[in-house]
């Protein structure tokens, strides 16, 4: 365990480090100076002179990259070139808005995907596994941004149970929050809920066929407990992993689906730095997204070590 | 004679034969844009706004007048058109290297294949959108920014179908007769790795159509009045009280597209490749 540990967390250092100069290199990749593309091209040399200065543009390529990634992990992600605040400072603010969000799209996608891809694979080919397996697809194909819309269209505007738009912090108004957070969340959840459906009902399929549940069945053990108790825990492990990769997908998501609803997180944040050309909050949103979806399936793939004594052995 | 059989056999696979004509009206829909659209996309009619389906506007009509179907028909040719041109970037990048990595084997390997998981590891959209803020907004650094997005997709599977070719007994046979490793590469182990591709690129395509969409729905992608079915759908959003088709048309244009897409890429899989189906 120790050794697995060991490369995972190398190579998870090493990705990590590469995925930092994919973020750097966006400065870089805009074609001639980033500083016009950021002010404009009437801005006085001065003003360009300080930016170029304070982003470190005036130094040879290998220091830039230091100079910014030293900062970075000391946790300072440089400065808003419109707001002028601290970039971390605003990711910390708006980074808790994201994590609810993709927290209550994960209960909504786990709370459909597991009971509906349990169901689909204890009656196998009948018209609820059809059905499971239609909404699956529809769940994986339907972008959220197209979903979104039609959930604000139905639910918002048409029939008045959700607000269409907005975001309310819990301990101002709980019952507000809540009312805000559903449409986002289904939104979001319902991708997820596609993938892990599909994903819960191979594994549940896979493990019906197995010789211990003959077992458990002869021995008399009603169908729901040889379910719960023998088939699900067997069956969940791959699942978990999906899960894993799934984070990013979420992830992502969240930009297009707080962008829908007006959410204020990281996903807006990342959108309206794009637009209006903010390149250091752009690259901190980016760099702390990307860093947070590859811990978490770290974090996964080592839950599953743990629970899985033939990954953790081996 | 044989490719005959595998079409035949992708339109009797139940999910892959919908998926087959799905994607197949997308391309109708992409081609003939020009022949089948009653109107232009572009002409814009003040006195005819938001007028709901008739007769005369199948799909009805948008904020300024200009026809549905014409823009949802030459919304299919663009995002054929990125679909297209941004797999064949991915592939045109990512399968020599994979297949480079894959054959090699050792440094060259563990080096190209760690670059591809970090830029694996960014959610999809959010690399494209960075990508996009970097090259500046439009429709060829959206192509650009979704084709780097998936090589290391396409670098991986074709990797990894090279690694399963390498030990085969024909490559063997063929280095025994003196062939050399480029020779072996590009006569006997990459038309064998070409299906799993092929399929790869089919998933991906799907997913170029959405992030496309998506950039577009953000205002980061193909700028107005180009008809582009996330942009349509975006400015439907202010619309949609009064006109809920502006919002309908596209929203179920880019669903069914991507559904389609999909059942397509499972279906290839089953009948290209049994080995990879669950």
């Amino acid at each position: 365990m120790v050794r697995y540990l060991e490369t995972r967390v190398l190579a998870l250092l090493l990705v990590l480090l590469l995925m930092s100069v994919v973020v750097f290199s966006f400065l870089h990749l805009t074609p001639g100076d980033p500083v016009d593309a950021m002010l404009g091209v009437e801005v006085e040399q001065e003003t360009k002179q300080g930016l170029r200065h304070e982003l470190g543009l005036d130094r040879p390529l290998l220091a830039q990259y230091a100079l910014w990634m030293g900062r970075a992990l000391r946790g300072d992600l440089g400065t808003s070139i419109r707001s002028r605040q601290g970039v971390s400072a605003i990711i910390g603010e708006k980074l808790p808005i994201t994590l609810e969000l993709t927290l209550a799209a994960s209960g909504v996608g786990l709370a459909i995907a597991l009971p509906a891809g349990v169901l689909a694979a204890v009656r196998r080919s009948s018209t609820l596994d059809l059905g499971a397996m239609g909404v699956a697809l529809g769940g994986v194909s339907i972008p959220s941004f197209s979903l979104g819309v039609m959930l604000i269209l139905l639910f918002a505007l048409h029939w008045r149970i959700f607000p269409a738009i907005g975001y309310i912090p819990w301990s101002r108004d709980p019952a507000g929050a809540l009312r805000h957070l559903v449409l986002p969340a289904i939104t979001l959840g319902l991708g997820l809920a596609g993938a892990l459906t599909r994903m819960v009902r191979s594994g549940v399929l896979e493990e019906l066929g197995r010789e211990y549940v003959r077992t458990a069945r002869a021995k008399g053990l009603p169908p729901s407990m040889v379910i719960t108790r023998h088939v699900l825990r067997n069956a969940l492990l791959p699942a978990l992993t999906v899960l894993g990769v799934q984070i990013s997908v979420l992830l992502g998501g969240a930009v297009i689906t707080e962008q829908i609803f007006a959410w204020p997180g990281v996903g807006q944040l990342a959108v309206q730095a794009v637009l209006s050309r903010d390149y250091p909050v752009l690259q901190g949103t980016i760099l702390v997204i990307a860093a947070i979806a590859t811990l978490v399936q770290l974090a996964v793939d080592l839950a599953y070590a743990l629970m899985d004594p033939r990954i953790r052995l081996a | 004679m044989r490719r005959h059989r595998w079409w035949r056999r992708l339109l009797g696979h139940r999910l892959g034969g919908i998926g087959a004509v799905l994607a197949g009206l997308l391309l109708v829909a992409a081609i003939g844009a020009p022949v089948l659209a009653r109107d232009d996309p572009l002409g814009m009619r003040m006195t005819e706004a938001l007028e709901p389906p008739s007769a005369s506007h199948w799909f009805g009509t948008d904020q300024f007048g200009r026809d549905e179907w014409a823009r949802v028909l030459y919304g299919a040719r663009l995002s054929f058109a990125v679909g297209l041109l941004s797999m064949l970037l991915a592939t045109a990048v990512g399968m020599p290297l994979g297949a480079v990595a894959g054959y090699l084997g050792g440094p060259a390997d563990a080096v190209t294949m760690r670059v591809m998981d970090a830029v694996l590891a960014f959610p999809a959209i959010l690399l494209a959108i960075g990508l996009v803020a970097a090259l500046g907004p439009g429709t060829g650094s959206g192509i650009v920014a979704i084709g780097i997005v998936y090589i290391p997709v396409l670098a991986r599977v074709t990797r990894g179908a090279v690694l399963a070719r390498r030990g085969e007994e024909y490559v063997d046979a063929a280095r025994a007769v003196g062939a050399s490793d480029w020779g072996i590469l590009r006569r006997h182990i990459l038309p064998n790795s070409f299906a799993p591709v092929l399929v790869q690129a089919t998933v991906g395509f799907a997913s170029a159509v959405v992030i496309e969409a998506g950039l577009s729905f953000l205002g980061a992608g193909t700028p107005p009045p180009t008809p582009s079915w996330g942009s349509m759908l975006n400015e439907a959003r202010q619309f949609m009280v009064v006109a809920p088709h502006v919002a309908v048309v596209p929203g179920a244009a880019i669903s069914l597209a991507v559904l389609g897409i999909n059942l397509l890429g499972d279906g290839m899989r089953d009948v290209l490749d049994p080995r990879l189906s669950a």
